[in-house]
């Protein structure tokens, strides 16, 4: 079965109506997981584009992602913003961040890079306690749970797992854009070598810090729908260990592919929830042995197993056809 | 000596003694990336893991030297072990992969010290009996005199190491162009482990001296490699000398911005170490003391 | 010390690129291998040192050499020279030919001043980063290099690529005064003509196969060369 472009349009709107209606079909307790996995999803997309594609290897995306999330939970929290604002507030507040570090940041590449990346992951939490007014500080911050419409009859949970799916829906519409045909090739030349995308007229560093600004977006949308969903935020949840998580999901689901984020998304909150009866430190434990096998084993994620199928699939029926030939062929 | 310049002096010294645990680490760190190219983020834990052995072989009634060298030779173990089993197939993959194995090396040991020593509160034996010294109105206590005397030894040992030996020599042949360092019958793989192996005794020894003065949990080193990185990063990543430069810079950077600096106060001490290491590499991307390493095409 | 290979393929990853090659190198021989790039001459010279998968016979007088490792092919004598000459470009000239030395200082001494004879430019370069020297500087240091193993058999990869024409003719009087002290040459270079000045044996690689061999000047004469060469841009 050959994949082309309107199949997996329809493919995908189908995916999209039907995780719609999810609420209908699930029990509530697992959409609220869900709606978490979305969320994770989201922000790991970002890192689709920067370090899956463009190479670029950012541990500092919990800052994105928690900015977004402080920014959401602060309008809700004062009911300054209904939730669609208070999420594209989110959007942009984590795009202008990205901007404004990724300018003089992604002049460094590798390994300076990732430690200048981390250096705002590590900055970020300890400076919000210092605006303990707007923020909360270590207490945290209380967000009001958001409810749609009173005729639609949605509980709380039920409207913000529908609300996230529209979002990552959106964010994906926006991944899939900057990532097709020259964009994403010029993103893959990149990855590969910036001096000889560069010796081929790729403006390296603009596509560098668009691609860096678009991530930073994603984070920031996910960090406010992570506010809004959670009901609660504070400083811990978004330190510098959060970014093995985003890069779990990345490397789990597949981390040159849009649907890899998702996938990804969804491992991450499988795991503690298969080890639930397991303590936190077996937790940690296994993340860190899976991080290890994948990139030895799967090191193209999840997604990659579809293709490996296929290769399979299509070796066997060619030894089929070639057996079938071999008696048919017989004077 | 007025009141405020003793103050000051008695920052820097701090900052000095803190530096020097900062630049030990980062030694670990430009020995591992001096050879094979790798900047190995799982040091902290697995001198952690050696810091609790030698822990547990002293509370067992090993004597501490003992104990200690047990550790450290474990290190070495274990650093090589890691290069040779997890390291080594990564060579030729993209960048990310080995980053990746290193953060997920990270979490393993860190969570196997958390599962073999569960709970809190160890304490590890003092290495010199705690005595201070004071010159000028400064005070210097005899661990940091230790710590910054094995910081002295390890630059010097590292330094005639890699120029008068014929190891050492051999080593930097290796990780200058390994490709070619075949067709003169070095063995570059062999190089590379040893290379781990000796950066991982390097950052054990960083936390063993680190281990008396604080309680033993399982988060005490990633600061210290939070810090070695900084420092490393700011010296230069290949250079052993500009490690300890760096370390110091960062450690004395830390406490003066902590103390005279009342936005960072001390909870925010550690972004002044980061955001003078954020600043120092927009002007000098390959650091203070660092050089340009020619990208090959 | 002589050099017999016979039956030899070689190649990367699954493909073999080079078939059937058989080659003998006496002590004091030069033996010339030509062929159009691609042909394989390279694939060749990097079996023999051990660093490709490889199969057939290589004898370095009578001892069995196809499964001996890189580093013990080195040991026995046998030198690689590779393209682009493979120096130290961040440790000093000096450095680049002390870290081929495991033995004594006395013996890498001697080593020394006898390199330093033959190339003395490298005297006057000693303490700078190789990386800094001049191509031909470069493959001077190379080639000292190669002599501080004590070679019994030599293969040198295009040595004189990116050359000037009067360095190329200086360098190649040194390989011949290198093969006069016993030390057989085992030489690829694109420019046929001076090779053939100095080689006492030509072989003529197409496609991966010996197509050709023999004496320079029946080589030259045959217009095989031409054939060769123009046949490979296919």
């Amino acid at each position: 079965m050959t994949l082309n472009n309107k199949t997996i349009a329809m493919l995908l709107a189908a995916a999209f109506l039907l995780a719609l209606a999810a609420p209908w079909l699930i029990p509530q307790y697992r959409i609220d997981r869900l709606t978490l996995a979305l969320i994770y999803g989201a922000a790991t997309i970002g890192l689709v584009i920067i370090t899956g594609r463009a190479g670029q290897l950012s541990i500092g995306h919990s800052a994105f992602f928690g900015l977004g999330a402080y920014t959401t939970g602060i309008l809700l929290a004062r009911d300054i913003m209904p939730l669609p604002l208070a999420l594209l507030a989110a959007a942009l507040a984590g795009g202008v961040l990205g901007l404004v570090f990724g300018k003089p940041a992604l002049k460094l590449r590798g390994f300076q890079l990732a430690i200048v990346t981390a250096a705002l992951a590590i900055v970020f939490p300890l400076l919000l306690p210092r605006f303990s007014n707007l923020t909360g500080g270590h207490a945290g911050l209380a967000i009001p749970p958001q409810f749609a419409p009173e005729s639609w009859g949605l509980s709380s949970v039920s409207w913000m797992y529908m609300v996230t799916v529209v979002v990552v829906g959106m964010l994906v519409f926006v991944a899939w854009a900057v990532t097709r045909n020259r964009l994403g090739r010029a993103l893959d030349a990149i990855r590969l070598s910036e001096l000889t995308a560069r010796s081929m007229g790729i403006d390296v560093a603009g596509y560098k810090l668009a691609a860096f600004t678009v991530s930073a977006i994603c984070a920031g949308s996910a960090g406010g729908l992570y506010a809004a969903a959670i009901g609660f935020i504070a400083p811990e949840a978004f330190g510098l260990l959060i970014n093995l998580t985003f890069l779990a999901a990345l490397m789990v689901g597949g981390s040159r592919v849009i649907a890899g984020a998702l996938i990804g998304g969804l491992f991450v909150q499988l795991v503690p929830e298969v080890a639930a009866g397991l303590s936190q430190a077996w937790t940690q434990l296994l993340f860190g042995a899976i991080l290890i096998v994948v990139v030895f084993f799967l090191p193209g994620g999840l997604v990659s197993l579809i293709s490996i199928m296929q290769r399979k699939v299509s070796r066997s029926t060619e030894a089929a056809a070639a057996t079938s030939a071999d008696t048919t062929d017989s004077d | 000596m007025p009141a405020e310049l003793q103050v000051f002096l008695q920052q820097v010294v701090d900052g000095i003694a803190n530096g020097s645990l900062y630049a030990a680490m980062a030694v670990a760190i430009v020995l591992v990336h001096r050879t094979t190219g790798v900047v190995n983020f799982a040091l902290g834990e697995m001198a952690l893991l050696c810091i609790f052995l030698a822990w547990q072989l002293a509370a067992w009634g090993a004597p501490l030297p003992l104990a200690i060298i047990a550790a450290l030779a474990f290190a070495f173990v274990l650093g090589a072990g890691i290069e040779r089993v997890l390291m080594r197939p990564l060579r030729n993959k993209p960048p990310l992969a080995s980053a990746v194995v290193a953060l997920g090396v990270f979490l393993v040991l860190n969570q196997i010290c958390a599962l073999i020593w569960p709970g809190a509160q160890r304490e590890f034996p003092a290495l010199v009996p705690a005595l201070n010294f004071e010159l000028a109105g400064v005070r210097v206590g005899s661990e940091t005199l230790l710590l910054i005397a094995v910081l002295a030894g390890q630059a010097a040992a590292l330094w005639w190491f890699f120029r008068h030996t014929r190891l050492g020599l051999r080593m930097r042949a290796a990780s200058d162009n390994p490709e070619s360092a075949v067709y003169i019958g070095i063995e570059p793989n062999r190089l590379f482990t040893l290379g781990w192996g000796l950066s991982a005794i390097f950052a054990a020894m960083a936390g063993i001296l680190l281990a008396p003065s604080i309680l033993l949990t399982t988060g005490m080193m990633f600061p210290i490699l939070i810090y070695g990185l900084c420092a490393a990063t700011l010296g230069g990543l290949n250079n052993p000398f500009g490690a300890i430069a760096g370390g110091i810079l960062v450690g004395v950077t830390e406490n003066l911005a902590s103390t005279y600096l009342p936005f960072i106060g001390s909870d925010l001490r550690i972004a002044a170490p980061l955001i003078l290491v954020f600043i120092a590499l927009l002007f000098r991307p390959h650091g203070l003391f660092g050089t340009v390493q020619a990208e090959r095409v | 010390m002589r050099l017999v290979v016979s039956d030899l393929s070689a190649g990367y990853g699954n493909s073999r690129v080079v078939h059937d090659i058989a080659l003998t190198v006496g002590p004091g021989e030069i033996v010339a291998l030509l062929g159009a790039n691609g042909a394989g001459k390279t694939t060749i010279l990097r079996a023999l040192s051990g660093i490709i998968p490889r199969a057939g016979s290589v004898l370095l007088d009578d001892r069995e050499m196809i499964d001996v490792s890189a580093r013990d092919i080195v040991r026995a004598g046998v030198i690689h020279v590779p393209q682009g000459r493979g120096t130290f470009g961040g440790l000093t000239v000096g450095e680049n030919l002390s870290a081929t030395q495991t033995g004594s200082a006395a013996r890498e001494h001697a080593l020394r001043d006898k390199a330093c004879r033959l190339f003395p430019i490298l005297r006057e370069r000693w303490t700078q980063p190789a990386g800094e020297l001049s191509g031909g500087e470069q493959q001077m240091l190379a080639v000292a290099r190669a002599l501080m193993l004590e070679p019994r058999i030599l293969m040198l990869d295009e040595p004189s690529l990116g050359l000037a024409p009067l360095i190329r003719i200086e360098l190649f009087e040194t390989i011949r005064a290198i093969a006069a002290d016993g030390i057989g040459v085992l030489l690829i270079e694109q420019n046929a003509d001076l090779s053939l000045k100095i080689a006492s044996q030509a072989l003529l690689l197409s496609h991966g196969r010996i197509v050709a061999s023999g004496r320079p000047d029946e080589i030259a004469g045959s217009g095989t060369i031409e054939e060769a060469y123009l046949n490979h841009a296919g």
